[in-house]
């Protein structure tokens, strides 16, 4: 069994909430496969959320493990295979339910640190 | 919750890697780098390849084993923690299976098997040939007979068709009595199990809280408690087996049942089957409820 230091840990937690939410949020416009999430996740955070496309699987097998979402073998816009993942209606109602987490605690922790100090 | 699904094999997944660094090849391409460069950017891009398929190995292979490990540690210190709760659990599924297990024999042995003999190799088939009646056939003199050498037979009947239906009422009645009240009892361990995991599901909810906060799944935690009341219920299914056992035999001694074998296996079977199932049953709709919790509020409510 691999040992994980404290650190991988801790990274491990907040990518496995972050990730879950993201992704969810990508599939809500449609059904998409994993290279085309880690784009959108990509550009949509303005490259802030940059994580390796590969860190993205675990976190896809385990929300299709938990029937979030579904996935299936098809073929993208420019004729390549693909598995394409659908969020389900569980998923969507995860969703809404961590997103509101979410921007609760964003808002907390903006309340917390006060303003940006003037440069 | 996914317990059946066949799971995914090694090879599908590594295809998915290899569609996802295709895929991410072409973007680069069009964005303008050479094809070289493009792939070699991809491969970055996705990050420790090897990494990603082992952690799926790991994933799929083991998940389970590991699982079941935990679960039974952890469902093992809890019982060790409430010895009230586990006590009460075991008490009333036991006494539900030794009343399901009795009168279940009960009313096999004479209603669906007329003919549970306690030495099926001492049974006898006497046929007889009557010279006046012309052939087979006894009188009621020649039973009367045979009944009196006891010497001989312990007992005999007289039987013109093949089976004997119990004709005895207050028997017939008593069993199909027994066997309503059997599973009366049944219902009422099964609900008193369901009411004593309620109230247990409901101490542990922040421990639930904390256990999700920190990335169990629903499918983990309800895994869990069903685990749980499963282990409970095995030790009260032996523990009924036993109790089963000792009132037959007290009940044998006090009523004769007249040559009828007690001891049948598929009424303990059905027994022990049925208390297995309906513990399940009366798990899951807590193990659900607990599941469904919002583990944030949750922990702010217990402290």
């Amino acid at each position: 069994m691999k040992t994980r230091s404290a650190e991988d840990r801790e990274q491990l937690a907040l990518l496995q909430g972050t990730l879950d939410v993201l992704i969810l949020r990508t599939l809500v416009f449609g059904p998409q496969h994993g290279q085309g999430i880690a784009r959108a996740i990509q550009e949509t955070s303005e490259d802030v959320l940059l994580v390796d496309h590969g860190a993205l699987y675990p976190a896809l097998q385990r929300l299709e493990a938990q029937l979030w979402i579904t996935a299936k073998w098809g073929t993208s816009t420019n004729n390549r295979r693909a598995r394409f993942y659908t969020i389900t209606r569980t998923g969507r109602e995860q969703l809404v339910a961590q997103s509101n987490r979410w921007r609760r605690l964003a808002a907390a922790m903006a309340r917390v640190l006060g303003p940006a100090p003037e440069a | 919750m996914r317990f059946f699904t066949k799971p995914r094999t090694h090879d599908d997944f590594a295809a998915e890697i290899q569609a996802h660094i295709d895929l991410e090849t072409d973007r680069r391409v069009a964005e303008g780098l050479s094809p070289g460069d493009a792939r070699a950017a991809a491969v970055r891009a996705f990050g420790n390849i090897a990494h990603a398929q082992e952690r799926f190995f790991e994933a799929s292979r083991w998940t389970w084993l590991e699982q079941l490990v935990q679960d039974v540690r952890y469902a093992w210190r809890v019982m060790r923690h409430s010895p009230a709760f586990v006590a009460t659990a075991v008490f009333t599924l036991a006494v539900g299976l030794a009343l399901v297990t009795v009168a279940f024999t009960i009313f096999n042995a004479y209603v669906l098997r007329p003919f549970a003999i306690r030495d099926p190799d001492g049974l006898h088939q006497i046929v007889w040939h009557s010279r006046d009646d012309g052939g087979q056939g006894f009188r009621w003199r020649d039973y009367g007979q045979l009944r009196e050498r006891t010497e001989i037979f312990s007992a005999v009947i007289g039987e013109d068709a093949r089976f004997v239906s119990s004709k005895s009422r207050p028997l017939l009645a008593a069993s199909w009595v027994g066997s309503v009240l059997g599973v009366i009892a049944l219902v009422l361990s099964v609900s008193g199990l369901y009411g004593v995991l309620t109230y247990t599901l409901s101490q542990r909810m922040k421990e639930i809280g904390i256990r999700m906060a920190l990335g169990a799944t629903a499918a983990a935690v309800v895994r869990l408690v069903l685990r749980q009341s499963t282990r409970i219920a095995g030790i009260g299914a032996c523990a009924g087996v036993a109790i089963s056992f000792a009132m037959l035999e007290i009940l044998s001694a006090v009523v004769r049942f007249r040559e009828i074998s007690l001891v049948n296996v598929s009424a303990f079977a059905v027994g022990t089957i049925l208390v297995l199932a309906a513990a399940t049953l009366a798990a899951y709709q807590p193990a659900r409820r607990a599941s469904r919790v919002d583990p944030a509020q949750m922990l702010r409510t217990e402290t």
